[in-house]
């Protein structure tokens, strides 16, 4: 039971919770509060994105690895098929009837050449009607007249073969007589060796495309004449370059072989084998390249994703592959380093000081410290100073040059332990700074082991090799 | 019964001006890089699948494959020009990548607060933004985070083409993600709420992205070895709602 005092307190809270809008809110809070265990919901969502992302491990990453190469070679064997396509004049056979029946123009070209020898030319008389009856035996679609033959001159042969027919005589009737002078024997020997040709042709074409395996070669038109005439005949037309090289097609008699087919061909399908080694750069290069985005993706200081996730860094590695490739892309990057550390070493190491411990030791025999000593420079000028100062001199450099071989060294066994390194790509930074650091600070040797490496001597070999030679002249004065 | 029901409202006001002075004092350490991908006005209902990385890296590759091809065939060894293709090329494609930002890859890092739907702090607020938001999580745990659903569409779409389930299901992501960035936040969960976003919309780029694969291969791959470092992400959503969302069975 309430007494009066409780009644009150009660209404008196009620009422200040209601006009301080503490009730209401909290009542309607627990009105709308979900009935739902975020924890739980949440947990659920985690575990999903785990098992995602372990599938995506150990399963869909492999295949995306083979979609990436598959697309990665496609487009390379795309982009190589379209290259030797070369723009509508391609270098390997798309059409061999169309390839060989080219043949049928050079075919006849060649027979014009051969009739000129023998006195009769295309260009000539009967030149028209010689053509058309080619065309209609041999249902031969030719459309350009030779190129040796302008447009006037077909035309004033074609009124002059009329004239002659109509004139006849017999000096004219005799000259008929001669197979090669008459139409009718003029057409059947032109037959004859247009077919001869074409056949010859054919088979040489046939051949060269069998033996390169179905690619052409590249040609360069030599013949100089035909160039001249192919510029000629195209002057004016709208593509001149492309009017000549059609030309030069059926005009040039002497083709320069740039490239053998054979080659091209062995090229272009090895290429687009695409197999062994060529895969595997492929997947070399691509697995550097999404290791250099993800790093990018990840990497805080490249303004990656790492700051929003917190303390995760170090969770992050690669795996097992890209760990490899990218050891072999630092590999590649750093051999030539290390080859720059062991030409120091060799250098220095195996040839500077031992001959500068020998000076040295020779010097501190000499007891006359304060005489003169006189040797050359490296480039044969005379220097004068005490014996003491050159045993302080090659002290110091005895010093220095233990100190370039042993740092060269360090070098080499950063480079060697890359691999081992739990960050590769910090150890690489470092072993590029070191190195920057190195060829600053042993200058000389570098300029030296520039002309050592060359096959010559060194300016350093030659000065120590000098002071050696005074020294073991030198007598106390 | 006067006691616990006065406990009680002051247990539950407690609670929630706990959260307050906890979201208080949290959101400080919930600050994103301001040099990072903000989702962009007007786009924030979109994801944008960005330039095709493959492609680009493709041509690129293309050309050097190419141009040793040429270079081959006037070699009188022209496999061994062509197997010289190697990683000394790899400096050109380094600075291919170098030319990618991570907002090509479709990722944020951070969402601009203007773009949210901010509201006073109140318990009805809070309290509401609890019940949406649980709302979503929910919708998402039971209608999409299904793990052997995902496997199996993408299985089924590497097998016959059929890309139909992966797109209904990136789909799916993309409307809960934006239901999720349209709800109403109280002042002091912005930061708590841009995490969620920021996850939920690189889910559904990462989703998007590997439904992509084959037509962008490179990204999808770069997108799946970002995919753990999510998880990350969203395990500080869990410290968070295990520290302060509302439990109600």
């Amino acid at each position: 039971m309430l007494n009066n005092f409780n009644r009150t307190l009660l209404a008196l809270l009620t009422l200040v919770m209601f006009f301080t809008g503490v009730v209401a809110p909290v009542l309607q809070t627990n009105a709308v509060l979900p009935v739902v265990d975020h924890i739980n919901l949440w947990t659920r969502i985690a575990n999903f994105a785990k098992t995602v992302a372990n599938w995506l491990k150990t399963e869909h990453l492999k295949v995306l690895r083979d979609q990436i190469v598959k697309m990665m070679v496609n487009r390379i064997t795309d982009d190589i098929v379209r290259s030797i396509a070369n723009d509508g004049d391609p270098q390997y056979i798309q059409n061999w009837k169309s390839y060989l029946g080219e043949a049928a123009d050079v075919a006849f070209n060649n027979l014009n050449d051969k009739l000129k020898t023998v006195g009769a030319n295309l260009c000539a008389p009967f030149a028209p009607q010689i053509q058309a009856a080619l065309r209609y035996r041999l249902n031969y679609p030719y459309g350009r007249i030779p190129v040796e033959c302008s447009f006037n001159e077909f035309k004033q042969n074609l009124a002059y073969s009329q004239d002659f027919l109509e004139r006849g005589g017999w000096l004219v009737y005799d000259q008929m007589l001669i197979p090669s002078n008459n139409y009718y024997g003029l057409s059947i020997l032109a037959s004859d060796e247009y077919y001869n040709n074409l056949q010859k042709e054919k088979t040489a074409r046939q051949n060269e495309a069998l033996a390169s395996s179905g690619f052409l070669s590249n040609k360069k038109c030599k013949d100089e004449k035909a160039i001249e005439a192919a510029k000629k005949t195209c002057k004016g037309e709208a593509d001149e370059k492309t009017c000549q090289e059609t030309a030069l097609k059926t005009t040039c008699q002497d083709w320069q072989i740039i490239t053998p087919g054979d080659t091209v061909a062995q090229t272009v399908t090895s290429a687009l084998n695409l197999k062994g080694q060529y895969v595997t750069n492929v997947q070399s290069i691509i697995s550097a390249l999404t290791n250099v985005l993800l790093q990018k993706v990840l990497d805080k200081a490249a303004g990656g994703l790492l700051g929003a996730v917190g303390n995760s860094g170090k969770t992050y590695t690669v795996d097992k592959n890209t760990k490899e490739q990218i050891d072999n892309v630092n590999k590649a990057q750093l051999d030539p380093i290390k080859k720059k550390y062991q030409e120091t070493i060799d250098y220095v190491g195996g040839t500077l000081l031992p001959t500068i411990s020998t000076e040295l030791n020779q010097a501190n025999t000499i007891t006359c410290s304060t005489s003169t000593i006189t040797y050359k420079d490296s480039d044969g000028n005379d220097i004068t100073t005490t014996v003491g100062a050159l045993q302080n001199f090659l002290s110091i450099t005895k010093q220095g040059m233990t100190g370039a071989v042993a740092d060269a060294q360090n070098g080499v066994t950063a480079i060697d332990n890359l691999s081992k390194a739990e960050d590769a790509q910090a150890a690489m930074q470092e072993i590029v700074n070191d190195y920057n650091d190195f060829i600053g600070r042993y200058s000389i040797i570098m300029i030296d082991l520039g002309t050592v490496s060359a096959g010559g001597t060194g300016s350093l070999e030659r000065l120590y090799y000098n002071i050696l030679q005074a020294l073991q002249t030198f007598t106390c004065s | 019964m006067l006691v616990g029901l006065f406990a009680g409202y002051w247990i539950v006001g407690g609670l929630v001006g706990r959260v307050f002075n906890h979201v208080a004092d949290t959101t400080t350490t919930y600050t994103f890089p301001s040099n990072h991908t903000n989702i962009a006005s007007g786009d924030d209902q979109k994801v944008d699948i960005g330039p095709n990385v493959s492609q680009q890296v493709a041509s690129n590759l293309s050309g050097i494959f190419v141009t040793r091809t040429h270079e081959a065939s006037a070699s009188t060894s022209p496999q061994s020009v062509l197997d010289s293709v190697d990683l000394n090329s790899l400096g050109d494609v380094s600075s291919l990548a170098d030319s990618f930002s991570v907002s090509d890859l479709g990722l944020v890092s951070s969402v601009d607060p203007s773009l949210l739907h901010i509201v006073p702090d109140s318990p009805t607020s809070i309290a509401s933004y609890w019940d949406m938001y649980g709302n979503e999580l929910g919708l998402f745990s039971t209608s999409v985070a299904d793990a052997t659903a995902l496997q199996d569409a993408f299985n089924v779409a590497a097998q016959s083409g059929d890309f139909s389930a992966v797109n209904k299901m990136v789909s799916d992501y993309q409307n809960i993600f934006v239901a999720i960035s349209q709800m109403d936040v109280p002042q002091s969960l912005v930061d708590f709420h841009s995490k969620n976003v920021v996850f939920f919309k690189n889910m559904v780029t990462v989703l998007q992205g590997l439904s992509h694969y084959q037509t962008d291969p490179i990204k999808a791959y770069v997108l799946s070895q970002y995919f753990p470092h999510l998880l990350d992400t969203w395990n500080d959503v869990g410290t968070f709602i295990t520290k302060y969302a509302p439990l109600r069975q």
